[in-house]
């Protein structure tokens, strides 16, 4: 595998008029306006090999959409250098830009007063497809995200979730190397998410994408993503699995048990951290390395019926992060 | 070059689509466009019955409705979206596409002044031919078409360019489309929209002639009413030449720094 994005010491600086409250603020912004510097992305870098696909998350204003948006040339930034396939992404030229995408949330590349059919021929036309080469892609996409029933309504009477289909293939009918998503499922119910999880999946194996997903749901990127990069404070807190990083700051586990007779709580005292606590079902907190001595204690010592060991999920592992901020 | 064609093409037929799903606003779009010439000819062609001015009525009248025609084929509203674009960053999907954003607004500016003719023309046609001795003469002559025509077609180059560069504004100041409607009210009145040239003061006509409004408007109207002499004609046709390259490298500038300082809002 070879490296297809590269980022070196990335930084990108905004200048935000500070305005002060009220009608004088407002007259005292006329002559003198004060300005103060946000740094939304500090001195990142950062590789990404080709047909990886890496999940960007962090809490809002973290940084995450300004490097995407740096990444697909719409931003220049303030510092450092960025490739992505051997080209600068903020000189946008057209080869770049023939074979990447970037699917924004909302932000429509559909046209609202015509048919999703149109939008897709002007992409047919815009990224010169064959034309035989468009209708397998058309028929592919039109399979795996159910457009048969509204390729052919007017975009602006689609429902969101329609919508947010008809962007994927919109985005994706021309077969881009480098795919930026960013919050593909915001605003989506359950099932279309997970449609949509599943559609991003199939096309990263067929096509050996390269694919960067932001996303407040970390289903999206427990779902899809082998790699995670945390994004807090425009730096780059966390790279690597999603396992390593449970294993790395969660330094405890969940025995969960089920009696078939009724458990004192003080007897439960000594073997860990009573989570939930009722007569016939029980939580435990226990430490990582004592997980397994303290299960087969329980297991000869109390009527137990049924026992399992659960890893905090990954929701409760970032929450945790973002709020103790004791992360390496 | 077959591709490019393709692409354009693509573009006309969807903007045509867009515009085609709108039936009311055909006469709608039509109508605004002539209102303000037409207010302007009457109150001119009553002022030029009852106390000359310099222009004959059949002069008033005609050089109005030329205004009018004029006015329909060189007005340019592309600032307005792409201010608008700028601002809540719609702007994205055009910067990701392999192909330059402007040709959206060269079709979309295009199919929609054809919508706008498509009930003044006829009746300008028809009004032209029946009656002849209520227009000036100057018009039937066919040496002024010939200046005529490059003369219109570098105007609708200039508006155009122009009104991109005031859209291209809002890379800095938020407040791009005020400037911009400032512009427009300006130019009725630079343009000699609401006064023809030759009926101004020579002060004010030579301070207007160093803006680029009087060669949007007034300048082919000028050509075709004779009011300028072959030679100056030619002179009007330069000038119009070196505004528009004055304006495509402020458009061009405008656009490579305020894609620098951009911050993509809304986003």
């Amino acid at each position: 595998m070879s490296v297809i994005i590269n980022i070196k010491d990335l930084s990108k600086s905004y200048q935000v008029h500070q305005k002060e409250p009220g009608f004088i603020g407002s007259i005292q912004g006329l002559f003198n306006r004060r300005y103060k510097t946000i740094t939304a992305v500090d001195n990142i870098s950062l590789s990404i090999q080709t047909g990886e696909l890496v999940g960007f998350i962090g809490p809002n204003g973290a940084g995450k959409t300004t490097t995407l948006k740096m990444l697909s040339g719409l931003l220049y930034p303030t510092s450092g250098t960025a490739t992505v396939m051997d080209y600068t992404p903020w000189q946008r030229k057209r080869d770049f830009l023939k074979n990447f995408s970037l699917v924004m949330g909302q932000k429509a590349q559909l046209w609202w007063d015509l048919p999703l059919y149109d939008s897709l021929l002007l992409q047919r036309d815009i990224y010169e497809i064959d034309k035989s080469v468009f209708r397998s892609s058309l028929q592919e996409l039109t399979e795996l995200l159910d457009l048969d029933k509204f390729l052919k309504v007017q975009v602006r009477k689609l429902s969101l979730g329609q919508r947010m289909r008809g962007e994927l293939a919109a985005a994706l009918v021309y077969h881009p190397q480098v795919l930026l998503l960013d919050e593909p499922t915001i605003g989506l119910d359950i099932v279309v998410q997970k449609k949509v999880r599943k559609f991003i999946k199939q096309y990263q194996q067929k096509y050996n994408a390269t694919i960067i997903l932001t996303s407040h749901y970390l289903d999206d990127v427990r779902e899809l993503a082998r790699r995670l990069v945390i994004i807090d404070h425009g730096r780059i807190a966390y790279d690597g699995s999603t396992e390593n990083l449970i294993k790395q700051h969660v330094d405890h586990r969940r025995i969960v048990l089920t009696f078939f007779q009724p458990v004192a709580k003080t007897a439960l005292l000594p073997y860990g951290q009573i989570i939930k606590y009722q007569p016939l079902h029980t939580i435990l907190h226990v430490p990582r390395n004592q997980t397994t001595k303290r299960a087969a204690q329980l297991l000869t010592k109390f009527p137990v019926e049924d026992i399992s060991i659960d890893e905090p999920s990954l929701e409760n592992v970032v929450r945790e992060l973002f709020t103790n901020q004791n992360y390496a | 070059m077959r591709k490019f064609f393709q692409k354009i093409g693509r573009i006309y037929a969807m903007e045509w689509g867009r515009v085609l799903e709108y039936r009311i606003d055909v006469i709608a779009w039509s109508l605004a466009a002539a209102s303000i010439p037409l207010v302007s000819l009457a109150l001119w062609y009553n002022v030029s019955l009852q106390n000359p001015t310099g222009l004959s009525p059949q002069e008033t009248l005609t050089y109005f409705l030329l205004v009018i025609f004029i006015k329909i084929i060189t007005d340019a509203w592309n600032g307005f979206f792409t201010a608008w674009e700028i601002l809540n960053g719609d702007i994205v999907k055009y910067l990701i596409r392999p192909f330059p954003m402007i040709w959206n607004d060269i079709i979309n500016n295009t199919v929609e002044k054809c919508i706008k003719l498509l009930i003044p023309l006829p009746l300008f046609i028809f009004f032209l031919f029946s009656f002849p001795h209520t227009f000036s003469p100057q018009i039937f002559i066919p040496s002024h078409w010939l200046l005529f025509i490059p003369s219109l077609l570098l105007a609708l180059i200039l508006s155009f360019t122009l009104e991109t560069c005031f859209g291209f504004l809002a890379f800095w100041l938020e407040e791009a489309q005020q400037i911009r409607s400032f512009k427009n009210i300006f130019e009725l009145v630079a343009s000699g929209v609401l006064i023809p040239f030759i009926l101004m003061p020579p002060t004010v006509r030579t301070a207007l002639s160093f803006l680029p409004f009087r060669y949007i408007v007034s300048v082919p109207a000028e050509i075709l009413l004779g009011q300028a002499s072959f030679n100056q004609s030619i002179q009007l046709l330069l000038y119009q030449t070196v505004w528009i390259f004055l304006i495509i490298m402020l458009a061009y500038t405008l656009w490579q720094k305020g894609l620098q300082r951009y911050a993509v809002p809304g986003q």
